[in-house]
């Protein structure tokens, strides 16, 4: 980071290093009240009148972030960008606007302005929103410090971008973990995460804004559609001047596209191995099909079980987890490996209690071993789960294998 | 016993002319209003917060809650002129008034520049009329200097779209009867949006229809460079020999 300065401010006393803010606004009055105010919070704060001054106090004074009205007496809140970003392709450029001003705030993120702050201000909000400009600042000068010392490691990956998504999502970016605390909020990552579920498919505006923002006025919604999916790009290309090359997540006509590459050369996705490993398994490679369940760790995005988006995807591999498991310890109980017979059926049970299969499977394999206490508890515990989820009685055809 | 008579007030045709622009502008001038509000409000919002923070660290001077204070009050007082020239639109009452032109341009332009810069349009004023006094209705004449704003940068159709970087120069002067208003657009592109185009025709008509309400009359002129330009002639209010 720029700027380790010394600081006499309240906020400094927690040994943060002090940034330091350009405001660009034409209104004196409320020039001096938000610099007093942000004083107060620990930050150095250069104000500056109109476009002119702007750059003139950018190029003197380098502010690591820039807080920039849209509407400026001379040369506009653009042009001011458009000069900033070409000094400095990672300057921290937020925009302040009108309520009224959505056309002008969608063309700035467009532009390549990193947020947006929305007058009348508030300081919560304003301050949300420098919180994360510094955040993200933190996350460069992390990411440049960290370069040197990863290239070793990445000539040794194969893959540079690595995502998980059974289980937690865990993403992988240059062999930095992007945690949950690095993504904006919990909106951010849910439209990461349906771009993701239609990887290198076209998912429109209104898909994201239904999933997401639903009950948002549309206008609003696009805006943090706009935010997120910039926020997204600046994650996987941190030195991004403008969004429409970013090579990650594609603007289309009609919406947007996660692709994030060559499979085992650019990226590696578990959800995507799974499915190739299963089908593989389907033309007769059981070892396959081994790998497959290996990599199934958890059920698809295990936290987003309540979201509809999720829903459709986690029950797919969900069949096809079972049914790969299903297919395994049919062969072993062919092949009288009652032991395996009972593990498979175990996990198939683990991701569904009410899986039927898997409790005519170890019943049957106990009765192979010539144990019926040992059947007769797996129906107990098919009739328990029964009655717990569906306050129904075992199916018949499960019981009738005892009598 | 005697009968009651109850006289219903037929509205004259200028009323209707003001109820007519009324429900043209007003829409308009209330969304720019409201991103007017914007100052004030931010500038509350903030001062607000300064005060907690200073509480909290018990190390406020007089000096500075004084100066918080003025802003308060600044901050509180754009609030009340907006919300005053808001009320003062919506109403009917049509009291006639002696008005200073330069300062009702001015106020008037000061509550939508804000929104109109938003758009792309710069206003910029030229008020050099000395003692521009006229007696008219103070409602009918702010609806007359909205009418000539708007009419001049084309905004009930470029509400929703930025229209082309332009300027729009209002300027007054004065003469021995008349103040006269002149109103233009200097645009930034080859070719200045027409004051004459067909969908502008409803508004013009507006403002001069409630420009000869207020006695006065309002056309379209070339200047020297045979661009149009708004004029609005209105008479000049001399205060008597006593």
């Amino acid at each position: 980071m720029k700027n380790q300065r010394a600081a006499d401010s309240p906020a400094s006393s927690e040994n943060k290093p002090q940034m330091r803010i350009l405001l660009v606004d034409d209104d004196k009055l409320i020039q001096a009240s938000i610099a007093k105010n942000l004083n107060l919070y620990g930050y150095e704060v250069i104000v500056a009148s109109d476009g002119k001054s702007a750059l003139e106090q950018y190029r003197k004074k380098t502010p690591d972030i820039v807080l920039l009205d849209i509407n400026l007496p001379d040369v506009g809140g653009f042009s001011v960008l458009k000069a900033i970003r070409k000094e400095n392709s990672a300057a921290e450029v937020i925009f302040i606007t009108g309520e009224g001003d959505m056309n002008l705030v969608i063309e700035a993120l467009r532009s390549g302005v990193s947020d947006f702050v929305p007058k009348p201000l508030s300081i919560s909000v304003l301050r949300s929103v420098l919180e994360n400009a510094e955040a993200r600042l933190r996350q460069k000068s992390e990411k440049s410090a960290t370069v040197e010392t990863t290239t070793i490691v990445d000539e040794r990956s194969a893959v540079p971008i690595q995502v998980r998504a059974f289980g937690s999502l865990e993403l992988r970016i240059q062999n930095r973990v992007v945690s949950e605390k690095d993504w904006r909020n919990f909106k951010t990552i849910a439209v990461f995460k349906i771009l993701l579920i239609h990887h290198k498919k076209i998912v429109t505006l209104d898909e994201l804004i239904d999933a997401v923002w639903q009950g948002a006025s549309h206008r609003s919604a696009e805006v943090m559609v706009f935010t997120a999916v910039s926020f997204i790009r600046r994650l996987f290309e941190p030195n991004l001047k403008n969004g429409r090359q970013s090579k990650y997540v594609l603007t289309h006509e009609s919406g947007y596209e996660l692709n994030l590459g060559t499979s085992g050369v650019d990226y590696f996705y578990d959800v995507e191995e799974f499915e190739r490993l299963v089908r593989q398994g389907r033309d007769g490679s059981p070892e396959s099909y081994r790998s497959a369940i290996a990599l199934y760790a958890d059920e698809f995005l295990k936290n987003n079980r309540a979201d509809e988006w999720s829903g459709y995807l986690r029950e797919k591999l969900r069949d096809s987890y079972l049914n790969v498991l299903q297919t395994l310890a049919d062969d072993a109980f062919s092949e009288k490996k009652f032991e395996a017979v009972s593990e498979l059926s175990r996990r198939m049970l683990a991701a569904d209690s009410l899986y039927e299969p898997a409790y005519i499977l170890l019943i049957e394999s106990y009765l192979a071993q010539r144990r019926p206490r040992d059947a007769k508890r797996v129906l107990e515990q098919c009739e328990a789960a029964f009655r717990k989820s569906l306050n129904i009685s075992a199916p018949k055809h499960i019981a009738d294998l005892l009598k | 016993m005697k009968k009651a008579v109850v006289y219903v007030k037929k509205p004259s045709a200028a009323s209707k002319a003001l109820q007519e622009v009324r429900r043209t502008l007003l829409p308009i001038i209330v969304g720019s209003a409201v991103h007017e509000l914007n100052q004030p409000l931010t500038m509350l919002n903030i001062v607000s917060d300064t005060l907690r923070l200073l509480a909290e660290q018990q190390t406020t001077t007089t000096e500075e809650l004084g100066e918080l204070a003025a802003e308060t009050a600044s901050g509180a007082k754009r609030f009340q002129s907006i919300v005053e020239q808001l009320r003062e639109l919506s109403l009917d009452d049509e009291q006639i008034k002696h008005i200073n032109i330069n300062e009702a341009v001015s106020e008037c332009v000061r509550l939508v520049a804000s929104k109109m810069r938003g758009l792309g349009c710069q206003i910029k004023l030229m008020l050099k009329a000395t003692a521009p006094i006229v007696l008219c209705s103070s409602v009918k004449l702010s609806y007359l200097i909205f009418g000539a704003l708007f009419y001049v940068c084309d905004m009930p159709n470029s509400e929703n779209r930025r229209p082309p970087k332009h300027k729009i120069l209002f300027s007054s002067a004065r003469t021995t009867n008349e103040i006269v208003l002149l109103c233009y657009s200097v645009s930034r592109l080859k070719k200045a949006p027409s004051l004459l185009a067909k969908d502008k025709v409803k508004l013009l008509r507006l403002v001069q229809s409630l420009a000869k309400e207020l006695g006065s009359r309002a056309s379209i002129v070339l200047n020297k460079k045979k661009q149009p330009i708004l004029e609005m002639r209105l008479p000049l209010h001399k205060p008597s020999p006593e």
